[in-house]
């Protein structure tokens, strides 16, 4: 066997979890899994035996996914809005929680940046360094977006997140 | 700690959520922690997103990788597609000039067993095309106006799904096909096709158990050429008397008509 595609097919499961995460639909996910590994299969030059193959993945997986994004953002309204002041109020209501897919629904709310931070660290358990790597930025800039996302996510949680919410 | 309220930066309270605290550091972040509820209620938030985070998503991790991305497998479509490129190919056929020879130029190093593998497959590929394509009045079993009753009957019999190829745009119409045994005793389908000048190219799929992956290979016996790949649990063959560009051109639509199946 080559040692190379054995480092790939090690950290399938882990691209697809996260790629799930990432497009939360199936065929999606597994389609910029495979986009991925085409990928890295064509620079097997640049792989480092020695180095972190699993941040050398996500980041050639994250760069198709941005790309793949802006493709696809000319539709109107996907502009991500950082500031949570921006956010139109939520009216209150009474919240039936559903365990997971609040959260689902939430994460879906943050700006792409932040939600992979949290993603990285929540399933991947990736250190702060390791997400630097992987998106290619600053751990300042890590803590920075962890912590915006984070919090984000709590407040959308205790108002209640987007059609889940229901009023009784 | 000196009067300040929490002698941490935000930083760490992440950090104590993620476990990526030392030692030391966590009793100072725990002793905040417990002086203050607002933290407290913060952290667990935190906590409780990353839970609810992994319980979601973190099954995914869990399921079999399907076929289709396991590297191995990429890797040997990307030869194959890099062998179905003209330009590529041409430049093969001039270091492979050696006449009915192998090419054997498989980058996966399965080596002798692939090659051996790959041989097997060619040789009753080419035998049947031998047997059947000068067959005037019983070319095929099935004929092509019965096209549909063929395709379900070599599926079921194959236990997988068989498209048939469109040659037209070679200018091959499908005469029809045949059900036949290969040398281990499974089953194998041929189907056979012909231009207006008479030539014949038959398709050759077969059950065949080699475990291998392997890009294009090409032989040819006399006059008869024939293109084989492996899939892990099937063979598959081109082969016709007819040169070996227009056969490859023929190779690279019935490649990817079946793989479009799996």
């Amino acid at each position: 066997m080559d040692l190379f595609c054995d480092s790939l097919e090690r950290w399938i499961p882990n691209l697809r979890r996260y790629a799930r995460a990432l497009t939360r639909d199936r065929e999606q996910a597994d389609d910029l899994v495979q986009d991925c590994l085409e990928r890295a299969l064509s620079r097997r030059h640049l792989w480092n035996e020695d180095g972190n193959t699993r941040a050398w993945l996500f980041t050639i997986m994250h760069n198709i996914h941005a790309n793949d994004t802006r493709r696809n953002s000319n539709r109107p309204g996907t502009v991500p809005i950082e500031d949570d002041a921006a956010q139109p109020a939520r009216p209150p209501g009474q919240m039936l929680r559903v365990a997971g897919l609040e959260t689902a629904a939430a994460l879906q709310e943050l700006p792409d940046e932040q939600r992979q931070v949290i993603l990285l660290v929540a399933l991947e358990g990736m250190t702060y360094g390791e997400v630097a790597e992987t998106l290619g930025v600053a751990q300042g800039t890590v803590m920075s977006r962890l912590s915006r996302g984070r919090e984000r996510l709590r407040r959308l949680m205790e108002d209640g997140a987007p059609g889940l919410r229901i009023v009784k | 700690m000196n009067g300040k309220p929490y002698d941490f930066d935000e930083s760490e309270l992440h950090a104590w959520v993620d476990g990526q605290l030392t030692e030391e550091r966590r009793a100072a972040v725990e002793a905040a922690l417990a002086a203050d509820d607002g933290l407290a209620a913060r952290a667990a938030a935190y906590r409780e997103q990353n839970d609810e985070i992994r319980a979601l998503f973190g099954a995914t991790a869990l399921e079999p990788v399907p076929r289709h991305l396991q590297p191995q497998r990429i890797a040997a479509r990307r030869n194959r597609r890099r062998w179905l490129m003209p330009v590529a190919a041409s430049v093969i056929w001039l270091a492979a000039g050696l006449a009915g020879g192998w090419i054997a130029h498989d980058r996966l190093g399965g080596g002798g067993a692939t090659v051996e593998a790959a041989r097997h497959v060619a040789s009753q590929a080419l035998s049947a095309h031998r047997v059947y394509a000068v067959e005037v009045r019983h070319p095929v079993e099935v004929f092509a106006d019965e096209e549909a009753h063929l395709v379900k009957w070599l599926s079921k019999r194959l236990g997988h799904d068989i498209r048939v190829p469109d040659l037209a745009s070679q200018g091959f119409r499908l005469v029809g096909g045949r059900l036949l045994p290969t040398a281990d005793g499974e089953p194998a389908a041929q189907f056979m096709y012909e231009n207006t000048g008479g030539q014949r190219v038959t398709v050759y799929v077969s059950l065949y158990h080699s475990g291998q992956e392997t890009a294009f290979r090409y032989q040819a016996v006399q006059d008869v050429g024939a293109f084989i790949w492996l899939e892990p649990e099937r063979g598959y063959a081109v082969a016709g008397d007819i040169p070996r560009e227009p056969l490859l051109a023929v190779s690279r639509i019935v490649y990817d008509t079946l793989e479009a199946v799996e």
